[in-house]
């Protein structure tokens, strides 16, 4: 029909039809492409951290024992308040048998408290956490045994997968996992080590439930047997954990008489700062990266040396991990490090690849001071780090690294010991300007320094990272990452 | 009284004088009651006068007509009898004058005024009663001025006397029912009787004046074994001038009383408690079915037929007897001349729920013109579209039906008792989170009525509740596709409605709100299509010129969406019922309008699934309607914009409008921020009814429009849209095959609502859901952390609190947050940004025993819909030292509160409470957990009572307000608010204690107010449904007129 009267409405209606739906589909374009964005990665994700603006804050400190002056690794726990409010705390003593021992602290603002284990419980292994009524306190533990004295930051939670790219069972040492369930519930973990032979899962360790509300230690050397190098992976498909590695060494086999704590990392990420590259001399420096991924990671490792406009640059490392598996990059014995200069080294991974890096520094005697420390780099960059460290006269040297990760703008940073209701700026650290690139400033802190006790705060005008190598006479060394304050 | 004369006597018979054989004829004496009749009376009895059979006498008994008759007889038919009574004693009683008036006759013809008979009627009738040895003999009877259409040819009845008639009402008469055939009952229009059996059932039933003297004495003479039968070829036309001269209910009324009558006469006693108690079920359901629609004068007549049968208990008796005398038949084989079943449901399932009979009472004319086309085709694919709609919503709801519908999303348990809600429901004080001081939805006060109504069988109403929706919507839409004028329309708009999937999306999301809108919307669209009476809605527009003038597209689109006058009334109709709705949702809607509208829709999500363009298009919210026939009914909804005209196009557009507007709707909910917009269901809900709309409208242009075409392309999308009509009901017919479309099978009753049972002595306790939205039960409230903040509804945390177990119907539509509930928000949010590892000591305060993470709307494997995993909430959840794993069945993550205290709790008399402040410590009452419970016996709804043990401070955790009333020993004891939020009360000694909430008088105020506005909307809308009623039904007589 030519003459079809609707025909004159049908079209502008068919049209306005046609152009929403044609609307709707750009619209829906759009709004695929932009997608949702991914969920951020929190610091307090990666390791441990100080909340500023937390109502509370809980730290777990997984290894230790309480046994007195026979212990392999005697805990005491150091609390640092650097805010300016007194908070209330508990400490919980939990030991591998079930017993729990509580003690009730204040630690004045600014401020730290230091807390004996065993003046709470005996037992062969106890682990602590420590409950603080807010923000800015970060938590320490100190260990001594008859091997040496180390120190690392306590955690600042618990994961469902804790990694640890750097450990051995050589003879002459001995290696511990301290697997800590502080909830109600039981947990169930699955040990892995990566050895130059493939991965393994003891059978004991797989599908290990650790019970709650107690902390179990596996002795490790003592499973996996004569390693010279392994990398732990704990995963808990039930319930969360807190990991902490110990190793000792008795100086036997050609090994450095010492302890170490290290706590494990809860994530592979992509990026790990180490504010410290030892110059000592005849020790022995390095790198571990651990590749949990189902994917060969491509890594590459690049070191600033210390004045660089003397020493030079130094090519990048490069690695490729194979999955479950471990990559050494051995810096000491590497002619394109010079000996005696110090550097800082960042290791990154391809993109898109998250892995796992530590470092192990090893001086056996002659060499000066003798020991030996691992140490997980730094997955975060922060201005405002804490370090309760311990008490300062068993300390003969105490060096505190900063690192300026920026290759173009140099950094204002100010150190303070946190003691007495006050931050006592440690003399000539006031105000300390890191260059850019090779930005990197070690201080350092003598016994008797003013303080009885070292706790430390660094402020930072730009992210730095922040380490602290310590010098225990007759008892070797440690590295510890000092604690960011972050917002989480 | 006048003697009619013996045949052979008569000097003057009507006709010529007899042939011999004439004069052995058996004397036939007609016997015509007549009162105040019109002006057809004379051409009735000259009908009588022409009788071909010579035998035959006329007797007219005059009724106590109001003008003598006598003038009127003796002018048409001089030579007939007139025995005037100056009673109105009913047809029957008069008739049986003939008992001691008439004498030496063979049969009787008993006839009404308004008969017009054949000339051959007498005399086939008599030849049939000689033939087939009658006792009983009927004529087919038509109507008196269209001869051609039948209305009885012989009736049939029930057990209970109920007619079921053989042929229907105007059928048109092509011999198809003239065989002579045996039938229960002939109507009383014109009835040949024996003479002798008359005598010997002493005639008709003196007590029924009216109206069902035909079924009776042709029952008694099945009784005493005399054959009823019908003579079709004796045509009898009847004017059924009976409106004209009696009230309808009254008609009604004595219909229903005198067939009681027979079954308490005409049975002997077995029989009679065997169909009695079976006559009072079917009266029982007839009588609420009265008062439920309205038809209060209907629900009347049927009391008062068992009321009058009760008073004349003893006359029945009698008759029994006198019957019992002469009976030679036993009930069971008279059982066998009787139609199986119940007549009366049988017209009520063909829409004959207001007729009683086919020859009296109020026929609908909706359900006359239903059973005058049941016979059709038209009306065969009608009733067959419905039979397969209804097979198909019934076998997808097979395990809703039989298994219940499991506790998912809105879906929520409804209280044991209708008491609990209605208690809910008057009282001011909401329990849902941490209690608030709000007004009750009135939903609470419905649903509680209609518990009563169901006899508190709450499962029942529950799975009505839900599973109804779907019928109800395709009514609905059967209703709103009606004026469209086209059977095939109707149906199509039917088949499309309930094919698209969002009904069946609401029902597998849990989504109640989608699924009433879904059931609603038709019928709202309806009113308002109406309102705006507009053609075919009206008579608006209908023959409006078609004229075209150059105007912006906005503005065509505006004058094609419909008149401004219609949009108008459309308008004015909406703004209207939406005030009547608010009004009598009063005090609740004005809580909403001053509290936001969240409570309203609640929070909703699409489940963590992005409802992206081609999935709103195809209305596939949920799990159905994502397979490439999904399109199906948008190609099918289309063909009316092509081919469309007149108001065929017109409704098109404001259909498209709608549709377009649904769709627009969801795709910007889709970027607004959670709770802002209703459920994806509820707003696609008028899409759904207006697409199928503009199906039927594309069917009725198919019809109407498309002939004027020339063949071209228009033709071809005409049969694409048919296929994609006929494809498009695939997906339906699959997704009814699971029987519970979409929920799963079980839910997390038997996991979580027996967490706390086996300790339930040591105090009541809450559960706190956080999750996915979508996952959680009834209403929750927004998280806004631990999970990424999202500006789009796809996936959201939320959280709500249940006492003790699963969330009820009473969790629905949360009231305000007085401040209180929040609180739990905070808790996880502190939690959740690392800031306690203590979250259940935060929660304790709450009474919060139990968390419960929800990841899958079931617990695995029997989950249906998305699942979502809150990674961070999980692991700030299992980042606490006070909350325990509890092993449970996947599909879910339990927490156990070891910190966690009563919701009354018993704490020492010194308890120093803190402020309730930003810190932790100023947030955990000390010596909560573990904490004696207080108060454990509940009186009623927020009404406490128990022993104290000692000196004690009772703390309440619950919204605390001014209203709580704590009384130790009947001493009332001020409250004092604790934490901020909470409340205590200090008992000075052990003793007994009572703890309520005091309703204030205003809240009863509004109650009353809403009652009474209730009863004075129902009692309008059922006056005028009455009225309207009766005006159809007087109309409808007026038409067809109703005699007995």
């Amino acid at each position: 029909v030519s003459a079809d009267p609707s025909s004159a409405r049908r079209l502008p209606v068919v049209a306005v039809l046609v152009v929403a739906l044609v609307a709707g589909v750009i619209v829906q374009r759009h709004r695929d492409a932009a997608g949702q964005p991914p969920p951020a990665v929190q610091a307090s994700d990666l390791l441990p951290v100080a909340s500023p603006a937390a109502l509370s804050s809980t730290w777990y400190c997984a290894a230790g024992s309480a046994l007195g002056h026979k212990g392999p690794a005697e805990q005491t726990v150091i609390i640092e308040n650097a805010g300016e409010h007194p908070v209330q705390g508990l400490v919980t003593a939990i030991t591998d048998t079930g017993a729990k021992a509580h003690e009730t602290v204040e630690v004045p603002a600014r401020d730290h408290l230091a807390v004996q284990v065993q003046k709470l419980v005996t037992a062969k292994w106890a682990a602590v956490v420590v409950e603080v009524g807010g923000g800015e306190v970060a938590v320490s533990h100190v260990l001594t045994g008859p091997t040496g004295t180390a120190v690392a930051s306590c955690s600042s939670g618990p994961s469902d997968h804790w990694y640890m790219p750097s450990g051995t069972t050589r003879p002459g040492t001995h290696q511990w996992l301290a697997l800590f369930n502080p909830f109600p519930s039981p947990a169930i973990a699955t040990v892995t080590f990566a050895t130059s032979d493939g991965e393994r899962t003891p059978p004991p360790w797989s599908q290990l439930v650790v019970p709650g509300g107690r902390v179990v230690v596996l002795p490790v050397d003592q499973v996996v047997t004569l390693r010279t190098q392994l990398a732990t992976t704990v995963s808990i498909p039930s319930g969360r954990l807190v990991v902490d590695q110990l190793q000792s060494a008795d100086g036997s086999s050609g090994t450095a008489k010492g302890l170490s704590v290290t706590p494990a990392a809860p994530r592979p990420t992509s990026t790990w700062w180490f504010a410290d590259g030892p110059a000592t001399p005849g020790a022995r420096t390095s790198f571990v990266v651990q590749n949990p991924g189902s994917t060969p990671a491509k890594v590459s490792m690049q070191l600033r040396l210390d004045r660089a406009g003397e020493n030079g640059t130094v090519s990048p490392f490069s690695a490729t991990v194979a999955p479950g598996s471990y990559a050494t990059i051995d810096v000491s014995g590497d002619p394109r490090v010079p000996q005696g200069v110090g550097y800082t080294a960042v290791v990154r991974a391809a993109a898109g690849q998250s892995v796992v890096a530590s470092r192990v520094v090893t001086a056996v005697p002659p060499a000066q001071p003798s020991g030996f420390s691992v140490a997980l780099g730094s997955p975060v960059l922060g201005r405002r780090w804490l370090l309760p460290v311990a008490s300062s006269s068993q300390i003969q040297k105490a060096t505190l690294i900063v690192t300026n990760p920026s290759s173009t703008h140099s950094v204002e940073v100010s150190i303070a010991n946190v003691a007495g209701g006050g931050l006592s700026p440690l003399q000539g650290t006031e105000s300390v300007e890191l260059i850019p690139a090779s930005g990197r400033a070690g201080f350092t802190i003598a016994a008797g320094s003013g303080a009885p006790t070292l706790s430390l705060v660094v402020d930072a005008k730009a992210d730095v990272v922040v380490e602290i190598r310590l010098d225990y006479p007759g008892h070797g060394v440690s590295s510890a990452l000092a604690v960011p304050v972050i917002e989480s | 009284v006048d003697q009619p004369d013996q045949p052979d006597q008569r000097d003057e018979p009507f006709g010529p004088p007899s042939v011999q054989v004439e004069a052995v004829a058996p004397a036939v004496v007609v016997v015509m009651v007549a009162h105040d009749p019109g002006e057809w009376f004379e051409e009735a009895l000259a009908s009588v006068e022409g009788q071909t059979y010579r035998n035959t006498s006329l007797l007219v008994i005059d009724v106590a007509s109001t003008t003598e008759l006598a003038p009127r007889v003796a002018a048409a038919s001089p030579y007939a009898h007139l025995q005037r009574l100056e009673q109105n004693v009913g047809f029957g009683p008069a008739a049986n004058e003939v008992l001691e008036g008439v004498q030496g006759a063979a049969f009787y013809l008993f006839c009404h005024d308004d008969v017009r008979l054949e000339p051959d009627v007498v005399q086939v009738m008599v030849e049939e009663a000689f033939r087939s040895n009658a006792g009983i003999v009927g004529p087919k009877i038509v109507r008196w001025d269209e001869a051609d259409r039948l209305l009885q040819v012989g009736m049939g009845a029930d057990k209970t006397g109920a007619p079921a008639p053989y042929v229907e009402r105007g059928e048109l008469d092509q011999e198809q029912h003239d065989a002579v055939r045996d039938v229960f009952y002939v109507p009383g229009a014109a009835t040949l009787v024996r003479a002798d059996l008359f005598s010997a059932l002493h005639g008709f039933d003196p007590d029924i004046e009216l109206l069902g003297e035909d079924l009776d004495f042709a029952w008694r003479a099945h009784v005493v074994g005399a054959r009823v039968l019908v003579a079709p070829a004796a045509r009898v036309a009847h004017l059924e001038a009976l409106a004209h001269r009696r009230p309808i209910d009254d008609r009604r009324r004595l219909q229903m009383r005198h067939r009681l009558r027979s079954t308490h006469v005409c049975y002997r006693l077995g029989t009679r408690l065997r169909v009695l108690p079976q006559a009072a079920a079917v009266a029982l359901v007839e009588f609420v079915y009265g008062v439920l629609t309205g038809r209060f004068r209907h629900a009347g007549d049927v009391v008062a037929a068992w009321w009058w049968n009760l008073r004349h208990r003893r006359t029945a008796v009698a008759r029994r007897r006198l019957l019992a005398a002469e009976r030679t038949v036993d009930d069971h084989d008279v059982r066998r001349l009787q139609v199986h079943g119940s007549a009366r449901w049988s017209a009520f399932l063909r829409g004959q729920g207001s007729a009683p009979d086919n020859r009296l009472g109020a026929m609908t004319a909706s359900g006359r013109e239903m059973v005058t086309n049941l016979r059709s085709a038209r009306a065969r694919s009608s009733l067959l579209a419905w039979a397969a709609v209804l097979l198909v919503l019934g076998f997808g709801s097979r395990e809703l039906i039989t298994s219940g519908v499991p506790a998912v999303g809105q879906f929520l348990a409804f209280p044991g008792h209708p008491s609990s809600l209605l208690q809910q429901w008057v009282s001011g004080f909401r329990s849902v989170g941490l209690g608030s001081e709000a007004p009750a939805p009135t939903l609470f006060g419905v649903l509680g009525v209609l518990g009563y109504l169901c006899f508190g069988a709450m499962g029942f109403l529950r799975t009505a509740a839900i599973v109804g929706a779907l019928p109800i919507g395709a009514l609905g839409i059967w209703r709103l596709a009606g004026p469209l004028g086209s059977r095939r329309a109707r149906i199509t708009s039917l088949v499309v409605y309930v094919c698209i999937p969002i009904g069946f999306n609401a029902m597998a999301r849990g989504r109640w709100d989608g699924l009433v809108m879904y059931g609603l919307v038709p019928w709202m669209i309806n009113q308002l299509a109406r309102g705006s009476r507009l053609a075919p809605f009206g008579d608006v527009g209908g023959l409006r010129g078609q004229g075209v003038v150059d105007r912006p597209v906005l503005q065509r689109i505006l004058l094609l969406a419909g008149e401004v006058r219609g949009m108008a009334r459309t308008g004015l109709v909406a703004v209207g019922g939406a005030l009547v709705a608010m009004a009598l949702q009063l005090p609740w809607s004005l809580h909403v309008a001053t509290n936001g509208w969240r409570d309203a829709i609640g929070l909703t999500t699409t489940g963590g699934e992005p409802l992206a363009l081609d999935r709103v298009l195809r209305f596939a919210t949920g799990p159905y309607g994502t397979s490439a026939l999904g399109w199906a009914f948008l190609i099918a909804g289309a063909l009316v914009l092509a081919i469309g005209r007149a108001w065929r196009l017109r409704w098109a557009v404001r259909c498209w409008v709608v549709v377009a507007g649904g769709f627009a709707a969801v795709l910007v909910s889709q970027g607004l921020p959670p709770g802002w917009m209703p459920a994806p269901e509820v707003l696609l809900a008028p899409s759904a009814a207006a697409l199928a709309l503009a199906a039927g409208l594309g069917m009725v242009a198919f019809e109407a429009d498309l002939p004027d075409y020339h063949f071209g392309w228009r033709q071809l999308a005409s049969v694409v849209a048919g296929a994609a009509l006929i494809v498009g009901v695939a997906p339906a017919l699959a997704a009814s095959l699971g029987g519970q479309w979409g929920l799963p099978g079980t839910d997390f009753d038997s996991t979580v609502g027996h967490l706390g049972s086996k300790i339930s002595s040591q105090g009541p306790y809450r559960v706190l859901w956080v999750g996915e939205a979508n996952l959680l039960p009834g209403s929750p409230w927004l998280l806004d952390e631990p999970e990424p903040a999202s500006s789009q509804q796809q996936a959201v945390l939320a959280y709500t609190m249940t006492d003790q177990s699963m969330a009820q119907v009473t969790d629905l539509l949360p009231g305000p947050d007085d401040g209180a509930t929040a609180r739990v928000a905070e808790s996880l949010q502190i939690a959740a940004r690392g800031g306690t590892t203590r979250l259940g000591a935060l929660l304790a305060p709450m009474g919060i025993r139990y968390v419960v993470v929800p990841t899958a709307n079931a617990p695995l494997p029997y989950d249906t819909g998305p699942t979502y995993h809150p990674t961070q909430l999980l692991a700030a959840l299992q980042d606490q030292l006070d909350l325990a794993d509890v092993d449970v069945i996947s599909g879910v993550a339990v927490f156990r509160n070891t910190a966690w205290g009563p919701v009354r709790a018993e704490l020492p008399a010194d308890t120093h409470y803190p402020s309730g402040g930003p810190s932790i410590s100023s947030r955990i009452v000390p010596g909560l957990a573990g904490a004696r419970p207080a108060l454990v016996d509940q009186s009623s709804y927020q009404s406490f009572h128990g022993g104290l043990a000692n000196p004690t401070s009772v703390y309440l955790a619950q919204s605390a307000s001014g209203r709580w009333r704590f009384a130790a020993d009947g001493h009332a004891v001020a409250g004092t608010k604790v934490l901020g939020w909470a409340e205590a009360f200090d008992s000075p000694a052990a003793t007994s204690a009572t703890l309520h909430y005091d309703t204030p008088p205003t809240r009863d105020l509004w109650l009353l107010g809403q009652v009474v506005l209730w009863l004075a909307v129902l009692i309008v809308l059922f006056r005028n449904r009455v009225r309207a009623q009766g005006e159809r039904d007087l109309a409808l007589l007026h038409l067809e007129g109703e005699l007995a």
